[in-house]
């Protein structure tokens, strides 16, 4: 077996002195048993999960491939997926029960099946209304997973331009994001620095700084459960939340404080200032993807954190796709633009989303790699951006799970009067071993049952 | 929620086809009718609650006097009640100005905070919903490290940080760091407590190490107490907990919570020295200390930018940072133009606004402006010398900022002009009416490449084509007439006499008005009550950081009034709305989740027996569904199908069958294989109808659509409900009720129809939805023993009309039900 590279350079723990502490443990050999297919201490290998997120849906007679089943050819939109046709669960012909037809109930349908319920005033509201009452299928994941990683949620955004910025994880409620950071130096500092400050020509007060550090923390944690607790309940919830945080971070001081653990994991260079143009009409955005999916690879790969959110657009976005000669918002263009123009841009987003796939698939795990273990669904708050409407809507799953789907299948369902949405992502959810009886909110938007079809 | 409550008075129908989400009125409006579930008070052991302060001495004896009148302290549902306190978070611009206000205007960090969140278009309203996760808290913890660093670095420009040069972890400067800057910042002083927790962090600090700090590591101490007091809650959330007054279930929102909220909303910041001292004499919750300080505040350069945030949020100026406009299409366009656009609307409104405290109506038919030389260029202005910024008349063509590039920009596509986001713009953001949305799966766009007679199709002939959709003509001619008077402007707002070579004509239309072109409208507006109702009720939105509850429109009519009495003054319309008692005073806060709006309580209804023909609430349906088995019929008794009538949309808190047209005599019957041999049933259930010319009914033994036969339970106009039959009559007995229809009320109904021994005999009852059921049968032994008498048949319902509705429909056989 030999180890996974991914083109960095190695670097203990510790090396870089107070720069570099907090890196998790990768799964490597030695932890693993010698079949190589679970861990040491014989639990399975844990499973990843990823959200691809992409704004403006998807042109149909493009996305859709002819045949159905194990056996099939990549459609025109998929083409970049080439070689990694065995790790796709393509789901196509199932519907989102009908709904007000703004981009953010889209948004709410594609990730949790549920948004704003419309009461008659607020009907109004329902189009623009921004909240959902369920988590998004990564926000539920990472709850349940929550502890098992040094990070609970890792969110990162490529494209920038609006008009809404990044929206696509959200907590229970739908109030609190987990806003996709656009900034690889920030995605690289948050993950793999040690945020302490520390004065950089006082490296020996590092130790007093950390213990005041921890003592800091301790008097904003005292002050932020003492508040909470003269709240009324909605306030409270968003104080309990904003505790959860400074947990989070209480936690990973302790963590730095261990011994060196027993093996070193992988730790990318720092991403060089660049200026990637973010919200201009020329974002570099392959650029900054094939960065931020180098650090996602590694993060999961060193089990820094298990959940990632991947933000490729957001919703409604305007994004300038320069890169195939369109010159104009992405929201506006699914409007005027001609379907083959438009399907140059969902291919030249797709390739973006296989470049990430193959990063997984790069990581050695046992005798496989992380693709075996990591499931990514790819999905957009539309099926037709132009009629902004949830039929037929796309959903692209790569990896196995830890081989709970089969792969390498598209699903089509014939019934054109379906609702079965809801349970693609049920199916993704119980794919990577959270146990849940049922998935969104809402009639004809609770699914209790899994595609079975894709599983293995 | 019932029908009647939700809607009326504000209902404003218009005529869609495929939803009822709602052509309704004024957008701001929630909460009606809320329950008043079991609640605590939370907060009585409160730092803020004024109970360390010496407010409680300085409060006057009855504090009742201080409010707008008495009946503001009693609660009442449907004018003068205020909501319930919601805590703010800091805007992104408000932590900055907060920490720069303190520690001086050249500190600064690298990281970024979390994005704010805009809710109903305003970022403070963002504020008072928005949660904070994991990573947007290790961001509070980076950017406090970070600027108290910045701080620190700086120390000689602030005095009382030069002076402290600690020595050692105990020593006595940290305290009295912790309490001044700890007030600043948290916009109250420290509890005792506090001042221990954060001044201790380098004593416990040394504890954990088991050693002494020496004094450079004291030093070091110091930037750890700053960052603790920044990236407190106390900090970077304002709670709002309010304090009791007497005899009443109303809190008053705190003087230092007045404080705080007085600050950022008028300076963008926290509260300076000044005011502070002014919250911890208990002045602010007295009506003339807060006045005084009002007036002081607005005075104060700092106020200059409250207006200009307000109204670029408002007018939806902010997103023109995300406007994307084609670089084809507008060569003109470019990110140096948007800024020019930005500082054109700043620059109008300041004067309005600050310069000479004028007419805020201003805004809308002003006829002067400010340019630089290039905007003067776009406009076609005589351009002012060099660089500078200058104020000129208006071209003729332009009128206030409703022409402006900025305006004008933001509501328009990206290759071309759109009259229906400007009409919308128009309806709901100057008038405060609300617009529904677009149904579903409908296409929304233009075909830009339509021809008329051979050239290419205007935007105005586009959309008169686009518009012949039933579905979308009835909204659409509500406000696309609105947005078509400012068809002149392209667009990114510049002057067109001609759109694809044709002339453009700017005719335009709301509700029977004519407007011959923009400046018809915005002499309209500016006159129209509505206008100066609607920038007070979205500033009270704005101050209050959340929307504005039907519960609290009293208070908005008081607002508006005041202002309106002075000559429409912004300045009065702030100080107005800060003295209101709907936000100066909250309801407490709720210690356990706001229950879900249900409906009021209705006497149970009689159970549906097995046997029921047919039973459905439609709430199994989607909005816009076509329910299964209904055949919709034409207007005028029509018997061809028009399938575009009756759809399921959202009404009476629940889905119900409705139709939005106004077409008369329209019908839809639920058809089955079996359903032309129905007899002897009863049909019950619940109708609504919306306008008084219009009518709304129930069909009975109905031959549609095979022939213009049966019987029907119906009001229009005026009249009662009674029988009316098509292809027979009734011959016998009491076939009117004394109930009237009156219009957004739901009646329930049972309405019997039965052939007996050679007749046919119909009773019928009707009551408003809600009450009890009456016993007696008001349509009493109407009969039917003509040659033409209907024996059996469909059932369905009638409209004139529209919007109506029908809901909880069911058919039974009268073998089951009581009689």
């Amino acid at each position: 077996m030999k180890k996974f590279e991914l083109n960095r350079r190695a670097m203990l723990r510790g090396l870089l002195g107070g720069a570099v502490v907090s890196i998790g443990l990768p799964i490597f050999d030695a932890m693993l048993d010698s079949t190589g297919e679970a861990m040491a201490d014989g639990t399975d290998i844990p499973c990843r999960f990823g959200v691809f997120y992409w704004g403006g849906g998807v042109i149909h007679n493009q996305w859709v491939p002819g045949q159905t089943g194990a056996s099939w050819t990549l459609s025109p939109s998929l083409e970049p997926f080439g070689d990694l046709q065995p790790y796709m669960t393509l789901i196509t012909g199932t519907n989102h029960a009908g709904s007000s037809p703004g981009h953010i109930p889209g948004r709410g349908l594609a990730l949790s099946s549920s948004h704003d319920q419309s009461t008659e005033v607020e009907g109004v509201g329902t189009y623009r209304g921004q909240n959902h009452p369920e988590a998004s299928i990564d926000s539920i994941i990472a709850e349940a997973w929550s502890g098992q990683a040094t990070f609970d949620h890792m969110a990162v955004g490529i494209c920038r331009k609006g008009p809404y910025k990044s929206n696509s994880s959200w907590k229970a409620g739908g109030s609190t994001y987990n806003r996709h950071e656009p900034s690889p130096q920030a995605v690289f500092d948050r993950f793999f620095k040690d945020t302490t400050l520390t004065p950089p020509d006082q490296p020996g007060l590092l130790e007093t700084a950390q213990a005041l550090d921890r003592s800091m923390l301790d008097a904003v944690i005292e002050d932020t459960r003492q508040l909470s607790g003269q709240l009324g309940y909605v306030d409270r919830q968003r104080l309990e939340q904003h505790l959860e945080g400074l947990r989070a971070i209480e936690r990973r001081l302790m963590e730095r404080q261990m011994a060196d653990p027993p093996l070193a994991c992988m730790e990318p260079d720092r991403p060089m200032a660049a200026n990637y143009r973010d919200g201009t009409t020329r974002e570099e955005k392959q650029a900054k993807a094939e960065i931020m999916a180098d650090m996602v690879a590694v993060a999961l790969a060193c089990d820094l954190v298990r959940v990632f959110s991947f933000e490729w657009s957001a919703t409604q976005s305007e994004s300038h796709y320069w890169e195939v000669g369109i010159d104009q918002g992405h929201h506006e263009f699914t409007h005027v633009g001609a379907n083959g123009d438009q399907a140059k841009i969902i291919k030249f987003i797709m390739q973006n989303y296989a470049y990430l796939a193959r990063k997984l698939r790069e990581v050695q795990v046992g005798d496989g790699n992380l693709l075996d273990h990591t499931l990514v669904l790819g999905t957009s708050e539309h099926a037709s951006a132009k009629r902004h409407n949830y039929t037929d809507h796309p959903y692209l799953l790569l990896g196995t799970a830890g081989g709970k789907l089969r792969g390498g299948i598209h699903h089509r369902v014939a019934n054109e009067n379906n609702t079965d949405a809801p349970k693609v992502l049920l199916t993704a959810v119980r794919a990577v071993g959270v146990e849940r009886a049922s998935i969104g909110a809402g009639a004809k938007r609770v699914a209790t049952e899994t595609i079975s079809a894709v599983e293995a | 929620m019932s029908f009647e409550r939700t809607v009326a008075p504000w209902l404003l129908w218009c005529v869609i086809g495929g939803l009822f989400t709602g052509c309704v009125g004024r957008l701001d409006q929630q909460n009606v009718g809320e329950s008043t579930p079991s609640m605590t008070t939370p907060g009585t052991n409160n730092a803020m609650a004024n109970s360390t302060s010496p407010a409680n001495a300085t409060t006057p004896d009855d504090p009742l006097e201080e409010f707008n009148n008495l009946s503001d302290l009693t609660p009442m549902p449907g004018g003068r009640q205020p909501a319930r306190p919601r805590m703010l978070r800091l805007t992104e611009p408000q932590f900055t100005a907060s920490l720069r206000a303190i520690f001086g205007e050249s500190i600064s960090w690298q990281s970024a905070l979390e994005p704010d969140e805009r809710n109903e278009a305003f970022s403070s309203i963002g504020a008072s919903k928005v949660g904070t996760s994991p990573a947007g808290v290790e961001k509070y913890r980076n950017v406090s490290l970070e600027a108290a660093a910045s701080i620190m670095a700086q120390r000689d420009n602030v005095e009382i940080l030069r002076d402290c040069a600690p020595v050692d972890e105990s020593d006595a400067c940290f305290e009295g760091i912790t309490r001044h800057f700890g007030r600043l910042l948290w916009r109250r002083a420290l509890t005792e407590d506090e001042v221990a927790r954060y001044a201790g962090i380098p004593v416990q600090a040394s504890a954990d190490l088991g050693r002494s700090l020496d004094a450079e590591e004291a030093e070091l101490a110091l930037t750890y107490i700053l960052a603790g007091l920044i990236q407190s809650p106390h900090f970077l959330y304002v709670p709002m907990v309010g304090a009791p007054v007497p005899n009443s279930e109303l809190r008053v929102y705190t003087d230092h919570e007045v404080a705080a909220r007085l600050a950022l909303l008028l300076w963008g910041q926290g509260p300076d020295d000044i005011l502070l001292a002014a919250a911890e004499a208990g002045s602010l919750t007295s009506k003339d200390g807060l006045e005084a300080q009002v007036d002081r505040m607005l005075e104060d350069p700092r106020a200059r930018s409250v207006a200009g945030r307000f109204f670029a949020e408002h007018w939806l100026v902010d997103d023109l940072e995300f406007a994307s406009k084609s670089s084809e299409t507008f060569e003109a366009w470019s990110p140096e133009l948007l800024e020019r656009y930005r500082t054109e609307f700043e620059l109008v409104i300041e004067d309005v606004v600050f310069e000479r405290d004028a007419d805020i109506r201003e805004l809308i038919t002003g006829n002067s402006t400010f340019v630089d030389a290039e905007l003067a260029r776009i406009y076609g202005i005589e351009p002012p010398a060099g660089d500078a910024w200058e104020e000129v008349a208006l071209p003729s063509e332009r009128i206030g900022l409703l022409t402006s590039g900025a305006v004008i920009s933001a509501n328009s596509k990206a290759t071309r002009t759109s009259p229906t986001v400007r009409g919308v713009f128009v309806l709901e953001h100057l008038l405060c009416e609300s617009a529904p949305p677009p149904p579903p799966s409908v296409a929304d766009d233009l075909d830009e490449s339509t021809m008329v007679d051979g050239r290419p199709a205007t935007v105005r002939e586009q959309l008169a084509l686009h518009s012949t959709d039933p579905a979308c003509s009835g909204c659409h001619a509500l406000f696309d007439p609105l947005g078509l008077t400012m068809e002149h402007f392209d667009g990114i707002g510049i002057w067109r006499d001609r759109d694809r070579g044709f002339a453009v004509d700017d005719n335009g239309l709301y509700l029977g008005t004519e407007f011959d072109g923009v400046h018809d409208l915005a002499n309209w507006l500016a006159e129209d009550d509505r206008t100066s109702r609607c920038i007070a009720q979205k500033f009270y939105a704005f101050a209050n950081a959340r929307k504005v509850s039907m519960d609290e429109q009293g208070y908005v009519d008081d607002i508006a009034a005041e202002y309106a009495l002075q000559d429409h003054s912004f300045k009065a319309l702030i100080k107005a709305t800060i003295l209101s008692s709907g936000w100066r005073t909250m309801r407490p806060a709720l210690d356990e989740p706001e229950p879900e709006p249900t409906p009021e309580p209705t006497p149970e209804p009689e159970p549906t027996p097995d046997t029921a023909l047919f039973a459905d609430n439609f709430d199994g349906y989607e909005q816009g569904d076509d329910p299964m088995g209904w055949v919709d019929t034409d207007e005028q008794n029509a018997l061809t199908a028009n399938d575009a009538l009756f759809y399921v949309g959202s009404a009476g808190g629940g889905f119900a069958l409705t139709t939005f047209s106004e077409l008369v005599n329209i019908h839809s019957h639920y058809i089955t294989d079996a359903s032309a041999s129905w007899t002897d049933y009863e049909v019950r259930g619940r109708m609504v109808r919306t306008e008084l010319m219009g009518g709304v009914g129930v069909t009975a033994f109905s031959d549609y659509p095979d022939a213009d036969h049966y019987y029907r339970l119906r009001a229009y106009g005026d009249t009662p409900f009674h029988i009316a039959a098509h292809g027979t009559e009734m011959t016998s007995g009491t076939c009117t009720s004394q109930v009237q229809a009156d219009v957004n009320v739901w009646f329930r109904f049972r309405f019997q129809v039965e052939d007996r021994d050679g007749e046919t005999v119909i009773n019928a009852k009707l009551w408003p939805d809600g009450e009890v059921e009456p016993e007696m049968w008001q349509i009493r032994n109407c009969g039917d023993s003509s040659a033409n008498r209907r024996t059996r048949g469909h059932f369905g319902v009638w409209s004139m009309r529209g919007p109506n509705s029908w809901d909880d429909l069911e058919v039974i056989p009268t073998a089951e039900v009581s009689r």
